[in-house]
């Protein structure tokens, strides 16, 4: 069979394709029996060059069939059937979402200062975490903190009152399988298994965003990676837009490589921005401009309407647009409770955390 | 076009493509546009020979001519009029996605662009018993959903067999992309597969996240992989019949289509996705046709209500 692809759609630089051309290789073919030595004296390209190119074009055809076979809608409704949920301790939210965050995806929460995102994060980082003998999926998180809003204080509170509600569930149901591993699930351990890194600038971001996929070898357990803020560091400084685009659009690519490969769940939170319309009152909508908007699978929108808090999914693959209110207690992401007796699956009355801004 | 190799005809020896190379020659490309003449001074090559590669090499690279009554029939019976499954939609599109057309879908953020890829891999599924191959550039593929809107037809016992018909791929970068369309072309060409023979029709979802980052900046040859990328895309669809459907983004406040208008001649048909609130203030999209080649312009300027809901049958169902 002869193999007619064109060299130019290799990803080969672009001084050597000149290079290429100009000595008559155009397609695949062309490269076929040709040893390193020759391509680098008909073309100028120096040895260890002309056999990388050589490997890129030739190597790859056969490996990489094999390594990656082709696979049918089928096979992936049936890894979405058994792959797990990661909760956000809000029924009404996960019931949104279709049974809370998935793996495989990117999901965003877009929303104004103090209305909840890092709270979110940091519920789902202690989320993630629950054992599997509680229907969790025992995981660990990687949080990565851009804005430096990530207070461990609070994390010990949301950690605390997870531990706890996990406990209250034990001791009623009296499962030796529970019982067992609350042994090792405490806050100390919650905590023990966030992995914390902090970016100073988007330079820092991207390069933790390309050093994850081997930190995640050597962590095979991570199931969520968290990025708090995705939009703080490229909100400022950047004169060159076209440069902002292209590093977004490549960090959302990597951020989906991240999460299929991995099967993990991706999190990211971004700002909101107004939108001044012609004619009509301007409005918030989420940073980082239109085409950011595809980065994220999932999209979700927090805002307040007088004192309460809602959420809004906005764009979502397999569920419809819907808005379900939901609350902040000292023990992190509730549902709102209109009676007392609902109540009673947290570990402490529900005291709801004043506005700060 | 190729590089002159020895053996390509009798007159092509050994000593003849030194010449030649000595003068400079050497691809056919360059052999081709240089005039005989010339080349027989330059490389001492006699004028007999050269004529005589001339006429092989012209032979071996030019394409046939084909009378209109020959490829009128051969279009009557291979032209497959596919539906998208939104009946307003079919009648925007006269019919429905064509085969050997590239449609593309424009619109803004959660405006239900892959929904609507969604939709149109379920009705060629399930309705036409044909195969799928969908290429994901932003993962947000959900076989959960096609399971869905089979089952909200009342087509449960059906759903394992047609999304069987599905193939997916996930694609990360434009480099993958163009292999994969390698990839199908060869599987196309040696028709052994079974799912490949009754290949109808492929997505790309989206073309706009996998060639944002190869556009402008130190990338060169952005530009150039746009145009490689559109005519692989053509290839795809005109040589080998197929119906292909990709998504795009917008620009500037969802005024414009993304990627400029070397690429807005890329697509055959082009639909553009908008969102809006009734006066009963629920959400509802218009669809609108805004390239085509075979419809006229009062056509064109037809739009389709439609609305997305998850509880009716069709993920895109009429309002009005």
């Amino acid at each position: 069979m002869q193999n007619s692809r064109e060299l130019n759609s290799f990803p080969i630089a672009p001084i050597h394709k000149t290079k290429l051309s100009g000595a008559g290789f155009l397609i695949v073919e062309d490269l076929k029996d040709i040893k390193p030595s020759e391509l680098s004296k008909e073309t100028g390209i120096d040895l260890e060059e002309s056999l990388e190119i050589i490997t890129l074009v030739l190597g790859g055809d056969g490996d990489q069939k094999a390594s990656k076979p082709t696979v049918s809608a089928l096979d992936i409704l049936h890894l979405e059937n058994a792959s797990p949920y990661i909760i956000t301790f809000s029924e009404q939210v996960d019931s949104m979402l279709g049974g809370g965050v998935p793996l495989r995806k990117v999901t965003e929460f877009c929303g104004s200062p103090g209305i909840g995102k890092t709270q979110m994060c940091m519920q789902l980082a202690v989320d993630v975490q629950i054992p599997e003998a509680f229907g969790g999926m025992g995981g660990e998180a990687v949080y990565i903190d851009t804005e430096g809003s990530f207070i461990i204080e609070r994390l010990v509170d949301i950690a605390k009152a997870t531990v706890q509600h996990c406990h209250n569930i034990a001791s009623e149901n009296q499962e030796p399988d529970m019982l067992k591993v609350m042994g090792q699930f405490t806050m100390e351990s919650v905590l023990s298994r966030i992995h914390y890194f902090r970016c100073h600038d988007y330079v820092e971001l991207l390069s933790n965003v390309h050093l994850l996929p081997k930190f995640l070898k050597e962590h095979p357990t991570v199931k969520l990676v968290v990025v708090d803020s995705v939009a703080f560091h490229f909100r400022h400084d950047f004169d060159d837009m076209s440069l902002r685009t292209r590093l977004l659009t490549s960090m959302a690519q990597s951020f989906i490589q991240l999460a299929t490969d991995s099967s993990l769940a991706v999190v990211l939170t971004n700002q909101m921005t107004t939108k001044v319309q012609q004619g009509e009152s301007s409005r918030l909508i989420p940073a980082l401009g239109e085409s950011w908007g595809h980065a994220s699978t999932i999209r979700v929108i927090l805002y307040w309407e007088g004192k309460q808090r809602w959420a809004w999914l906005y764009k979502s693959p397999s569920q419809r647009e819907a808005v379900v209110p939901y609350q902040i207690t000292t023990g992190g992401i509730r549902d709102v409770v209109s009676s007392k007796l609902e109540s009673d699956e947290e570990g402490e009355a529900p005291a709801k955390r004043q506005r700060t801004s | 076009m190729s590089a002159l190799r020895v053996g390509l005809c009798s007159a092509l020896t050994d000593t003849v493509c030194d010449a030649l190379r000595q003068a400079g020659i050497r691809t056919a490309n360059e052999f081709v546009i240089k005039d005989v003449e010339d080349l027989v001074q330059k490389s001492g090559v006699s004028y007999k020979d050269l004529q005589a590669i001339r006429r092989v090499v012209l032979a071996q690279y030019s394409s046939f001519p084909q009378c209109g009554l020959e490829v009128y029939t051969s279009a009557l019976t291979s032209i497959a009029i596919l539906p998208t499954g939104c009946p307003s939609i079919d009648t925007l599109l006269d019919g429905g996605l064509y085969t050997g057309e590239l449609t593309e879908i424009a619109g803004q953020t959660a405006v239900g662009k892959t929904q609507f890829c969604f939709s149109c891999c379920v009705s060629v599924a399930c309705d036409t018993k044909q195969s799928v191959l969908y290429l994901d550039t932003c993962g947000s593929f959900t076989a959960e959903r096609l399971a869905d809107i089979i089952t909200a037809q009342d087509k449960e016992q059906e759903v394992d067999e047609a999304l069987t018909r599905v193939r997916y791929h996930r694609v990360s970068d434009i480099f993958q992309l163009l292999e994969r369309l390698e990839e199908i072309k060869l599987h196309l060409s040696k028709q052994t597969d079974q799912f490949y023979s009754s290949l109808k029709l492929v997505i790309v979802d989206n073309v706009a996240s996998v060639l944002y980052p190869v556009l402008g900046g130190r990338h060169m040859d952005g530009l150039g992989l746009m145009s490689h990328l559109g005519l692989k895309l053509k290839i795809l669809a005109v040589d080998f019949s197929i119906a292909v459907l990709i998504t795009n983004n917008v620009a500037s406040e969802g005024a414009r289509v993304s990627l400029g208008k070397t690429w807005s001649h890329v697509p055959h048909t082009r639909l553009f996705l908008s969102r809006r609130h009734d006066v009963e203030g629920r959400p509802v999209r218009d669809a609108k046709v805004v390239k085509s080649n075979k419809m006229d312009q009062a056509k064109t300027e037809k739009t389709a209500v439609i609305r997305q809901d998850v509880q009716t049958p069709d993920p895109l169902s009429i309002l009005s």
